[in-house]
């Protein structure tokens, strides 16, 4: 599979693995450049066992820590979440975690019977997942599901379908039937393909509805009207960033629609190799959508230096480039590092959401459902 | 948009045009495919479905002009149709895909003509291929069928194979020979172009076999 885009993670035929062949803690084959070697000296894995236990301490007494300490789980998400404790930190930070579900949604239509149950989430779920689903929707699923991630063996190994395959279309599945104003996005497919590799069908579900809930909502929903509203957003920060390049891309007429879908609908899986997305959705969940603007602006600013800006000639010399970011800013700590010292402040985002909005209502000459339009910008 | 531009090196020997394509059509047709056929010569059984749309160019020589296709690859689901104007605003070139075997494939990509001789640019040149030939088994669309819709519209019409590279180059050739290329203006990198002359022997042969 391979966006054509260069830095993608492309495989050259069929999945075809037979017998020895390593996988990765993730999944991933070793022949494909997704694999990662993840060696741990025994120095870090003393820093590793030490931040496991600042996490596992967190989340004991998580309810207190996210009230009065938010600065502190900031920085520690920052730094990244250890790799065993991952899933649960990103469900407690999104609050898709069995008991935040069960209070959420334990009480709405359907569900009260389930309000006192310990395994009302899972119960829940499958509530969704049995319920009726248009045919037309689920075969468009089934055959999107198999052309996802055949380089992982929890969607193919050797070289036939896997149980992961099956997990994503209930995920999906259930998801439409869950949210039916939106129905079913195939930029929803890499987001549940992501979190299928870490936790269960159910929990990836949960989070997969806290994320369009209450991360991105609107990103996938018809029209993508919020999704073009933080194309324009995005492509008015870049003047505090990079003005040059914000001035070269408005004079050669280059859209952000035009490059920055994939990476915010798919919250970058296609564009970074995986340790790197773990560590941006580490601050993801944490933070919200500005680490998105935040990752975009680091690649605008990484894939257009002054040198390579002068020697753009039209804007599909610059496409070109932001589609194959170099090397250094797909390195986790490269990026995140640009992260932090991005001249970019919340004031900086909030003024452009209010600015963008204004001037999308000004433009729209038909009127649209207004739930929609507003993502978060905190 | 000027993209559409051409240019005589001082040698004088070769002239070097641009053109904006655009690849509509259902999701899962094999509009991908098509192009990382067209552009890389590759082909994956499992191609990923293109969210928003992807962006690729590919150069060909034409006797004595070197053609540059900057294409444009958009996502097929519906999801994403307001997002199409966007591409195939300024396109002098597009190709409509459809899948064989697949009857509302068919209908899909006579909606996109429409749409496009509507709303595209006046002289765009579209061609229609009917693709995943390489399953004729199960073919729901007759290829008579489409040739007579494709002459009534004045479409360039080909059945193509990404995964057998049937047609693939041929399509594109078609396209670069019926674009205009008289327009004056500047442009273009004088890169030495993939001469299309020289396609995969498997790729012969017309559209109905």
């Amino acid at each position: 599979m391979t966006t054509p885009n260069g830095n993608s993670f492309c495989m050259e035929e069929e999945p075809p693995a037979p017998s020895e062949t390593h996988h990765d803690m993730l999944g991933f084959r070793s022949d494909c450049s997704q694999y990662h070697h993840r060696q741990i000296s025994i120095k870090d894995t003393k820093k590793l066992r030490k931040r496991e236990n600042k996490w596992l301490k967190m989340i004991g007494k998580w309810d207190r820590t996210i009230e009065r300490r938010f600065p502190l789980i900031r920085k520690r998400c920052r730094k990244g979440i250890p790799f065993s404790l991952r899933a649960r930190a990103w469900q407690h930070l999104c609050k898709s975690d069995n008991e935040s579900i069960r209070i959420r949604f334990g009480t709405e239509e359907n569900f009260e019977s389930y309000k006192e149950d310990k395994d009302a989430a899972y119960k829940m779920y499958n509530h969704y997942l049995t319920a009726n689903t248009n045919p037309e929707v689920v075969m468009e699923i089934k055959q999107d599901v198999g052309r996802q991630f055949p380089n992982n063996k929890l969607f193919y190994e050797n070289g036939k379908s896997n149980l992961g395959q099956e997990s994503l279309a209930n995920v999906l599945i259930a998801f439409t039937n869950a949210r039916p104003r939106t129905g079913y996005c195939q930029g929803q497919g890499p987001v549940a393909a992501f979190l299928l590799m870490h936790m269960p069908e159910h929990e990836a579900f949960w989070t997969l509805i806290r994320i369009c809930d209450q991360y991105i909502c609107g990103y996938f929903d018809d029209g993508l009207r919020t999704l073009r509203l933080d194309a324009e957003i995005l492509m008015n920060l870049i003047k505090y960033v990079h003005p040059k390049a914000s001035k070269k891309m408005k004079a050669m007429d280059v859209r952000p629609a035009e490059f920055m879908i994939e990476w915010f609908m798919c919250l970058f899986t296609r564009t970074f190799p995986w340790p790197t997305c773990e560590r941006i959705w580490d601050m993801f969940f944490c933070e919200g959508v500005k680490v998105l603007f935040r990752v975009a602006l680091v690649l605008i600013k990484e894939c257009l230096p002054n040198d390579v800006l002068k020697a753009c000639t039209n804007k599909f010399d610059i496409l070109s480039k932001l589609r194959s970011p170099p090397a250094k800013v797909l390195k986790e700590d490269y990026l995140i590092q640009q992260c932090k010292e991005l001249p970019v402040n919340e004031y900086h985002m909030e003024k452009e959401h209010r600015k963008q909005l204004r001037n999308m209502r000004a433009c729209e000459v038909i009127s649209v459902p207004q739930n929609g339009d507003t993502s978060e910008v905190n | 948009m000027a993209n559409r531009t051409a240019s005589r090196p001082a040698n004088g020997q070769n002239k070097i045009c641009q053109f904006k394509l655009v690849l509509l059509g259902e999701s899962a047709v094999g509009k991908s495919s098509l192009v990382l056929r067209f552009v890389k010569g590759q082909f994956h059984e499992f191609q990923e479905s293109t969210i928003g749309a992807a962006f690729l160019t590919q150069t060909v020589c034409l006797d004595d002009t070197t053609v540059k296709f900057e294409i444009w690859d958009t996502a097929g689901q519906e999801r994403y149709h307001s997002l199409a104007p966007m591409y195939y605003r300024g396109a002098q070139a597009a190709i409509v895909v459809y899948d064989i075997t697949n009857q509302d494939t068919f209908s899909r990509a006579k909606t996109w003509v429409k749409e496009l001789q509507r709303q595209a640019s006046p002289n765009i040149v579209i061609a229609l291929a009917g693709n995943k030939c390489d399953l004729s088994n199960k073919r729901m669309v007759e290829c008579e069928e489409a040739q007579a819709y494709a002459e009534e519209n004045s479409l360039l019409f080909m059945e193509t194979s990404a995964k057998t590279a049937m047609n693939v180059n041929d399509i594109f050739l078609a396209i670069a020979k019926k674009l205009p290329k008289n327009d004056g203006g500047s442009g273009g990198n004088g890169s030495s172009g993939v001469s299309l002359e020289r396609t995969d022997p498997s790729s012969g042969g017309g559209c109905c076999k």
